[in-house]
């Protein structure tokens, strides 16, 4: 499975309200995760995709949408290779 | 631009009565002063009111007058605050809800305040709106072409006749239990709550706050008015859920003063917590909603070196009741203090009789801040408001139940439901959360007194521990059993879960875990 599929796997658990999920989601505005939600959600992350993100990493940047999120799985999969 | 200093000038002279002079008085004062600062750009007092007053001109030409409500689903962004202030002038309504709100609560909203314009920056929310009724909806993509497109406009609205016993603002509230209910705000009351806490959190001209409480939520829609009246500068974000953003924009931008909500502090110190940073530019800091979370005290004194920590408690319907003085916080972990300026509360028994210290009671609330009645909702006004109707001070029955001690600081002891007897023990079922909450594995607890059938209530703690902890049920209940006064209170039955259901504030919702119960126990 390629990280964009995983990834939806892992974010339809936290999508209360059904919306699709495409490239271009927003997890918090969209999919409406919140403050606490998206703690667990990272957590997720690090257990699937066996990586570390620290507190420092936690911005919009990096996690604002799918594909900001995929693009960031990618590097720090790379990183740990 | 056009002059603008004659319409101010008269206004910024005097004490001011509604939304719009308080703007207005601001941009007198400080005319070219950093209102607000948001992703999308930033604003200083006179560019407010100069779209403002454009805004209410386009507005009126859409026969937007006295009265009427503008429903606006922006998230927190620079549209609310100059929809607020244009339609302050024009003396109609602001409903501000959330994008978020869908299906039976967004038909019961729009039935219920049927606004005569819908404002969104959320297309799914326009695409809604549109579906189930026929009227007017503005959507905004981007805040740039919505300033172009009000600037083009070169005519203002003048002030109409508006008074401030006329209503500015519908906020729904969640609703626990069942449909959501708007509390109506006039201009008089959102004033008096705005210039008490103003005045006791001592904001000033120089101020910096940072505001990631959504604006459909009380707190968060305050802040703007806060600012205003001081001239103070007001940061939007529109969550909190990206940390290290939101710690660099409070270093960048020398924040002085932030509310917060505590499952904000929950994210802050969850993960590991966030080490020794700290951010000395904080001034003070604020917790309402649900109890200050005394876990956190130590580590937040780190993390705010500087900052009074003023812990909280108020209810949409009089926006705010009481504060503790920071310095009484170190010995006084869970009060809420004392009423704040221009504020009376008593803790009365079942005749409205007031009771005297240490004795629980419900709190009775007076005050300019006390709303004028729920929305097109005349028997539940009838119902929280006494004295509506004569000489003396209306009155908001809370609901609420406290207690004070020798010096008068108030206690949240939890609603009219949760308190029981067991045993000839009185339980307050948020005095045992708090318990709870204080144990090192649990992220958060909710407790609900069951009464099945006619006997003794039963006990049950919903608990949701940190991810990467495990809780054992035993473990925990050892720990209650240590710190309760009486093993009366040590909860029959503990439920270890994921997560707590949520209203859309984020408030634990607590009926649904009712229903929960009635699913187990039957």
């Amino acid at each position: 499975m390629n990280v964009f599929s995983k990834l939806t796997v892992i974010l339809s658990e936290f999508n209360a309200f059904g919306v699709p999920i495409e490239s271009h989601t927003r997890i918090i505005d969209d999919l409406g995760l919140d403050s606490l939600t998206i703690v667990e959600f990272l957590t997720r992350l690090e257990i699937e995709f066996h990586i570390k993100i620290s507190d420092a990493e936690i911005k919009v940047k990096n996690f604002g949408t799918v594909e900001a999120i995929v693009h960031y799985l990618e590097c720090k999969m790379k990183e740990a290779q | 631009m056009i002059d603008i200093n004659p319409i101010v000038t008269k206004a910024a002279m005097s004490i001011p009565f509604t939304v719009h002079e308080i703007i207005d008085r601001a941009a007198f004062l400080f005319p070219s002063k950093l209102f607000l600062v948001a992703d999308q750009g930033e604003l200083t007092y006179s560019q407010v009111i100069d779209l403002g007053r454009k805004l209410a001109y386009k507005l009126k030409t859409a026969e937007v007058g006295i009265g009427d409500r503008v429903l606006v689903a922006c998230g927190n962004s620079l549209y609310v605050p100059i929809y607020l202030y244009a339609t302050s002038l024009l003396g109609a309504i602001t409903v501000p809800v959330s994008t978020q709100l869908r299906g039976s609560r967004l038909d019961f909203v729009l039935q219920d305040c049927s606004p005569c314009l819908v404002v969104t920056t959320d297309k799914y929310f326009r695409d809604r709106c549109a579906k189930s009724f026929g009227m007017p909806i503005s959507y905004f993509n981007r805040v740039d072409d919505f300033i172009a497109e009000i600037d083009s406009i070169q005519k203002y609205e003048e002030v109409c006749n508006v008074i401030d016993l006329d209503l500015i603002v519908l906020m729904y509230t969640s609703g626990s239990t069942g449909m959501p209910k708007a509390v109506a705000l006039c201009h008089s009351n959102v004033l008096s709550a705005t210039e008490s806490i103003a005045r006791y959190l001592d904001i000033i001209e120089q101020d910096r706050i940072l505001n990631c409480i959504p604006f459909t939520f009380d707190y968060g829609f305050f802040q703007i008015l806060l600012c205003a009246i001081r001239g103070a500068t007001l940061y939007i974000r529109p969550n909190f859920a990206y940390k290290e953003d939101i710690f660099s924009l409070i270093d960048n931008a020398n924040i002085t003063g932030i509310p917060f909500v505590s499952t904000q502090f929950t994210s802050i110190y969850a993960r590991g917590g966030i080490g020794k940073r700290s951010f000395p530019s904080v001034r003070f800091i604020t917790n309402t909603g649900s109890p200050f979370p005394e876990k956190y005290f130590e580590e937040l004194k780190c993390t705010f070196p500087n900052a009074k920590i003023f812990s909280m408690y108020g209810l949409t319907e009089c926006k705010r009741v009481s504060y503790l003085d920071p310095e009484k916080l170190p010995r006084k972990l869970s009060s809420v203090g004392k009423a704040m300026p221009n504020v009376r509360v008593r803790i009365i028994d079942e005749s409205h009789n007031e009771v005297g210290a240490g004795v629980a009671g419900q709190l009775a609330v007076e005050g300019r801040n006390v709303m004028k009645g729920y929305w097109n909702n005349p028997n539940e006004t009838k119902r929280v408001i006494r004295f509506a109707n004569n000489l003396e001070n209306p009155t908001l029955l809370t609901g609420d139940y406290f207690k004070t001690d020798v010096e008068g600081d108030l206690y949240f002891l939890g609603r009219r439901d949760d308190i029981v007897k067991i045993c000839d023990t009185r339980i307050s079922t948020k005095d045992l959360e708090s318990v709870i909450a204080c144990h090192e594995m649990v992220q958060e607890v909710a407790v609900i007194a069951y009464i099945k059938d006619m006997y003794t209530p039963l006990l049950f703690a919903f608990i949701v521990p940190f991810s990467d902890k495990h809780l054992q049920a035993n473990e925990l209940r050892a720990y209650i059993a240590q710190n309760v006064e009486s093993p009366n209170m040590i909860p029959a039955r503990l439920v270890l879960y994921n997560e707590l259901p949520k209203t859309e504030h984020g408030k634990i919702d607590y009926s649904k875990l009712r229903k929960e119960i009635k699913i187990m126990e039957d």
